[in-house]
């Protein structure tokens, strides 16, 4: 319980910086809480084992679904179970990717299209999962000029509970966010 | 802060933390560039974190306590040997840290704040703090 206070505390204290106002904060950090909890929501139906991440991806992805069907295009590829550690840090990456593209990109336009896709590669002794962001027929896009409290919040969790890594493509006619990570956990 | 006597002490020092919640390994990383340390890490195991102290110097480390639901004392003790003064942020009770590992540990009760955390930093490089 305290240390589920000292990450709301900790949610609560990075969520700043760049916030014109009290209320875009409240909308900020009330988000982030909100993909928080909807992860644990997700992991409460496996007594907080694991989650199909297609499963993960629709959640994420809910809101925007419901007003504009066709804003969204999921193609899953072979079913990857997340741990809780894994769900949970992909949520928040999902929901940094989403805010972002609702204010700013594909999603802030009836046109916009949003496709996330995922492939399981071989590498060497391992499987990795190739998870792939891609924002199209949006505004142009131009790389941000400093590092925001969002983007280090997502190679944070990619690194952190993913063991893995995250690409930001900032090209003109859209993001892509490539996450790559392992798809059999061992102990780290 | 950065006129205090803990300010002195730490202005410059670089900071391993070990710290398994990730939100809360951001905020502790932007705390300790606060108070005008360098953070190495931070690490989410004790197993990261030695890895790290294997490659690069800390002058001193805030360590979580309770690592993946379960305290990892052999890392306070390799960091013992190495002679990396520690601190310890916790989310349990002072009677928690009575463990022969931890004895005249420097602690600070979670939530943390930056205040905290620069007194107990500063306790564990051997600043005389009021």
């Amino acid at each position: 319980m305290k240390n589920t206070l000292a990450v709301v505390q900790a949610l609560a204290a990075q969520t700043d910086g760049s916030f014109g106002s009290v209320a875009e904060y409240r909308k900020a950090f009330i988000g982030r809480l909100h993909a928080l909890a909807s992860a644990h929501d997700a992991l409460i139906g496996s007594a907080f084992q694991s989650v199909d991440m297609k499963c993960l991806i629709e959640l994420a992805t809910e809101a925007f679904r419901v007003d504009h069907p066709a804003l969204v295009e999921l193609v899953a590829g072979d079913p990857v179970n997340l741990t809780a550690r894994q769900a949970q840090g992909l949520m928040l990456v999902l929901h940094e990717l989403g805010t972002n593209a609702a204010k700013y990109g594909a999603l802030s336009r009836h046109e916009g299209r949003l496709h996330i896709s995922w492939t399981l590669e071989q590498r060497e002794d391992r499987r990795d999962v190739h998870l792939e962001w891609r924002e199209r027929h949006g505004p142009t896009v131009s790389p941000p000029s400093e590092k925001g409290f969002g983007s280090k919040l997502i190679e944070r969790a990619c690194a952190y509970e993913l063991d893995g890594e995250a690409e930001l493509d900032y090209a003109p006619e859209g993001l892509t966010c490539r996450i790559a990570f392992p798809f059999d956990q061992e102990e780290s | 802060m950065n006129g205090s006597r803990e300010g002195v002490v730490l202005k410059g020092k670089t900071i391993l933390i070990v710290e398994d919640e990730m939100l809360i390994a951001m905020e502790l990383e932007s705390m300790v560039e606060a108070l005008g340390c360098t953070v190495l890490g931070p690490a989410k195991s004790a197993k990261r974190a030695l890895a790290l102290v294997d490659r690069e110097r800390a002058d001193a480390a805030l360590l979580d306590l309770n690592l993946h639901g379960s305290s990892d004392p052999s890392l306070a003790k390799t960091l013992r040997e190495r002679g990396i003064p520690f601190a310890v942020a916790t989310g349990y009770s002072a009677e928690a840290l009575k463990v022969p590992e931890l004895q005249n540990t420097p602690y600070v009760n979670k939530p943390v704040t930056r205040a905290k955390i620069a007194k107990a930093l500063a306790r564990a490089l051997g600043g005389r703090p009021q």
